[in-house]
């Protein structure tokens, strides 16, 4: 049963937000919400401006026009025009899709990092660390190499843990799956899964695996160059010729 | 000419030790911001003349003294940053050029407030010489310089490591983007960054100026152009490649003293330089695609 | 009001002929470095190749006897093969950043060596140079100057110049033969440069090594970037700029003067980041 987006209660109402960088108007007119416990994906050609309008939620670049609210259950926060830093503090996790680690530090340290300027604690953020290199096994191996030096899909996994040190409320995918051999890629979508249900952390997903994309997501969001074209449960797009005819290019 | 060359030596260190203090400098605010700050060397002068002003004022205590100079190169560079830098918005070039303008601007300041000459500098205590070995002397001075700098140097490197605003510091250097998605207020430790090079700034000028006896309007230019050569030659970023870079420097600047007289000093600095962009572009200690931003 | 009349009241005709000689000669080392940097190749130390050139007219003037008419264009040529070597050792290398600091270095290397060398007259100068560069030298040589580059801006290898300024990967694909484009830039500018060394070396007759440092080189680089990088016009405007602006302070004090021209960089680098005359995409 999908759920439909008047029944649900959101955590992120992205309102007809617009992102420009200088002159070039990379999206206009954006509106999305998130609801609780939900995952989400923005999908479109490239150059549509998903990972400006990912940046604009994230803190990375200020929309031009219109309003982004989050409530973190608590109270709901005016999002628009604050910079990165304090967004993360909300407790938004940014995953770009470029430059994801600190090559320079080790894999133990970029782990540290995710939480150092998050939590008070340290202690629990050791334990944090812990509980994650666990969760991957592989960075516990890698442990005390470069980050640099990892592999791309290793860099890919170590910067998804990173941000769930500090125990986001949201997370903000842009392209997880690229670099990921396919048996990575499905058990890296199942880790999102479950840590979405276990957790209870809603995630935007940026993809151009519609396929993985539409299994793992709740309800999906399709853009055109510059502005959003349509959206709906992913069981239904799935079978939709509009999405076709986006990715073909019609 | 076994002491005379172990006097070199030392004196080579030393200002080796105050080259490789120059170098970090320049790296903290090339790490965190990507662009050269040429005014540097000005406010090392600065933090030099400092010193001075109050002794000037007729407070006549030493530390207090040094306290209030490293301040005051440390004020001068935020307001380099504030005037000279921020405004530019990362134009490299620009920075360059406006920040050397700031340098010129510093300069001719001092040099129309104090007449240009140099000036006698005070000493932190009474020199005493300790015999080593045979005639080997040395002078509790010299080593108490050459301590103060080798610990500036350690002490920078324990905080950039260890520290919470030293791996801010360091995160904005690899990634600034990054640097925001994990928590960290970019602006604020770039303005951190520049302070803490100023601070050092103001150290290296003051170490300088006790080491020669004397400081001048313009010492900043000499000091500010080695370090720069180090800061390339050891590769951008690269702390400890710089601590390394500048000690040899020091100790072959001396000894080429020794072999052909002082003009070769800078030659030698300058040359290793030119070798080095021809051999190894992107520095002894640096890789090809790494060029600055990290620390 | 009184200190002006008397700034402006001392100045003789003699006076602006003299100054505008010193701008005219200067003008020609910097068009030099305009041809380099219109291609991209910063050059941070470009007193350093003036100094050879300087040098090279100074041996030629003083220990060959070789008439000016002769070695100016001599020079020209050793500027020409000064900036075939700047191009292998650096221009093919480095680009940006480090092209910057590696022409810097260069320039301090030569000036150390000229400093050293008994020959050159190491650091009291190169003395005994017949002043020769009088304001109708400037008459004969500029115009040249200015015709050949205007035909530069307005041919293919202008059009390469600045296409490899902007991209060289773009460029390369695009067919132009990068490494010989920055050649041809190296040579010309070098050209230029040689010129403009000779006309200094025979302007003010002794010649000291340091006055070819850092301070130089910045002082043309403004020039250059007050102009912008649009047409070698903005460059002769910079110029003017950089070398007028100073007289127009009412001061006589120097240090004064230097560090009003300080701020002046400072504030144009902030009002005027893309220089007087170039529109604000072109750079
Ligand atoms: N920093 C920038 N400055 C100027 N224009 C930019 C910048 N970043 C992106 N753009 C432009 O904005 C538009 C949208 O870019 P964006 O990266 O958001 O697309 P995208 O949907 O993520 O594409 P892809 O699927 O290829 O990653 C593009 O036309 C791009 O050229
Ligand atoms: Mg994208």
């Amino acid at each position: 049963m999908p759920i439909s987006v008047s029944d649900m209660q959101p955590i992120l109402t992205v309102d007809r937000i617009e992102v420009r960088y200088g002159k070039v108007v990379a999206a206009t007119d954006i509106s999305l919400v998130i609801g609780k416990g939900e995952i989400v994906t923005l999908l479109g050609p490239n150059g549509a401006g998903k990972t400006s309008v990912l940046k604009a939620i994230a803190g990375l670049v200020a929309p031009a026009d219109g309003r982004i609210a989050f409530d973190d259950g608590k109270t709901v926060h005016e999002l628009a025009g604050k910079p990165g830093h304090v967004l993360a503090k909300l407790g938004i996790a940014h995953v770009p899709a470029q430059n994801i680690v600190l090559p320079r530090m080790t894999v133990e340290e970029n782990l540290e990092v995710g939480g150092r300027f998050l939590m008070s604690d340290r202690a629990a953020l050791q334990r944090s660390v812990r509980s994650l290199m666990d969760r991957f096994p592989i960075l516990a191996e890698r442990r005390t190499q470069y980050a640099g030096l990892l592999s791309g899909g290793e860099q890919r996994q170590l910067a998804i843990a990173r941000a769930l040190v500090a125990k986001p409320r949201l997370m903000l995918l842009d392209e997880p799956s690229i670099g990921l051999a396919p048996k990575t890629l499905g058990e890296i979508f199942g880790l999102l899964k479950r840590i979405n249900r276990e957790d209870g952390i809603e995630m935007l997903l940026v993809e151009q695996n519609v396929v993985k994309a539409l299994e793992l997501a709740n309800r999906a969001y399709v853009m055109r160059v510059g502005a959003m074209d349509f959206s709906g449960p992913c069981e239904d797009l799935a079978r939709d010729e509009r999405l076709a005819n986006a990715y073909l290019g019609s | 000419m076994a002491e005379y060359l172990f006097e070199q030596f030392l004196i080579g260190i030393s200002t080796g030790a105050i080259y490789a203090i120059v170098a970090i400098g320049y790296n903290l605010v090339f790490g965190v911001m990507n662009v050269l700050n040429l005014s540097h060397g000005a406010v090392m002068m600065v933090g030099s003349f400092g010193v001075l002003l109050l002794f000037y004022l007729g407070i006549d205590n030493f530390w207090l003294a040094v306290a209030f100079g490293i301040a005051l190169a440390l004020v001068t560079g935020l307001l380099v940053e504030r005037i000279a830098v921020r405004p530019l918005k990362g134009n490299w070039w620009n920075i360059k050029v406006a920040t050397l303008g700031a340098a010129m601007f510093l300069e001719n300041f001092v040099t129309r407030l104090t007449d240009g000459r140099p000036m006698p500098y005070p000493r932190p205590f009474k020199p005493v010489y300790y015999t080593i070995v045979g005639d080997f002397e040395v002078s509790n001075v010299q080593l108490f310089l050459i301590a103060c700098s080798l610990g500036l140097m350690v002490a920078m490197m324990l905080f950039l490591r260890h520290t919470t605003p030293g791996k801010a510091i360091r995160v904005v250097a690899q990634n600034p983007d990054l640097a925001q998605c994990v928590g960290v207020n970019v602006q604020q430790t770039m303005v951190l960054g520049f302070a803490l090079s100023a601070a050092l700034a103001g150290c290296a000028g003051i170490l300088n100026a006790v080491t020669f006896g004397s400081t001048y309007p313009f010492v900043g230019q000499f000091l500010g152009l080695k370090g720069l050569v180090i800061l390339i030659v050891a590769g951008i970023g690269n702390v400890r490649g710089c601590l390394i870079v500048a000690l040899v420097l020091g100790v072959l600047e001396s000894f080429s003293v020794v072999a052909g007289g002082s003009q070769y000093r800078d030659l030698v600095a300058y040359s290793a330089l030119v070798l080095t962009l021809l051999v190894r572009p992107h520095g002894l200690f640096g890789e090809e695609g790494r060029t600055g931003r990290e620390i | 009001m009184q200190g002006l009349t008397a700034h402006f009241g001392g100045i003789t005709w003699a006076f602006v002929l003299d100054l505008f000689t010193d701008y005219g000669l200067f003008l020609v080392s910097a068009l030099g470095l305009y041809v380099l940097m219109s291609a991209g190749q910063v050059s941070l130390g470009h007193a350093g190749m003036v100094g050879i050139a300087s040098y090279s007219a100074a041996v030629l003037a003083v220990k060959f006897h070789v008439p000016f008419w002769l070695s100016l264009p001599l020079t020209g040529c050793i500027g020409m093969v000064a900036g075939m070597v700047y191009c292998y050792l650096l221009g093919w290398r480095l680009s940006g950043f480090y092209l910057a600091i590696g022409t810097f270095a260069f320039g301090e290397m030569m000036i150390n060596i000229w400093l050293t060398s008994d020959y050159l007259g190491g650091a009291i100068g190169f003395s005994g140079i017949p002043l020769l560069a009088r304001w109708p030298v400037l008459l004969i040589v500029l115009p040249p100057i200015f015709y050949a580059l205007w035909r530069i801006e307005h041919s293919r290898i202008g059009l390469a110049f600045r296409a490899i300024r902007d991209n060289e990967t773009v460029a390369g694909s695009m067919g132009i033969n990068v490494a010989r484009t920055k050649l041809m830039a190296w040579m010309i500018g070098g050209f230029i440069t040689g010129l403009g060394g000779c006309l200094h070396a025979h302007r003010v007759t002794v010649i000291t090594p340091t006055e070819f440092g850092i301070y130089t080189s910045v002082t043309m680089l403004l020039a250059i970037l007050m102009g912008g990088l649009r047409t070698f016009w903005g460059t002769v405007l910079g110029a003017a700029v950089i070398y007028f602006g100073p007289w127009l302070t009412t001061t006589s004090e120097p240090r004064d003067r230097l560090m009003f021209y300080a701020a002046l960089i400072v504030i144009l680098m902030i009002l005027r980041p893309q220089g007087l005359l170039a529109s604000r995409a072109a750079r």
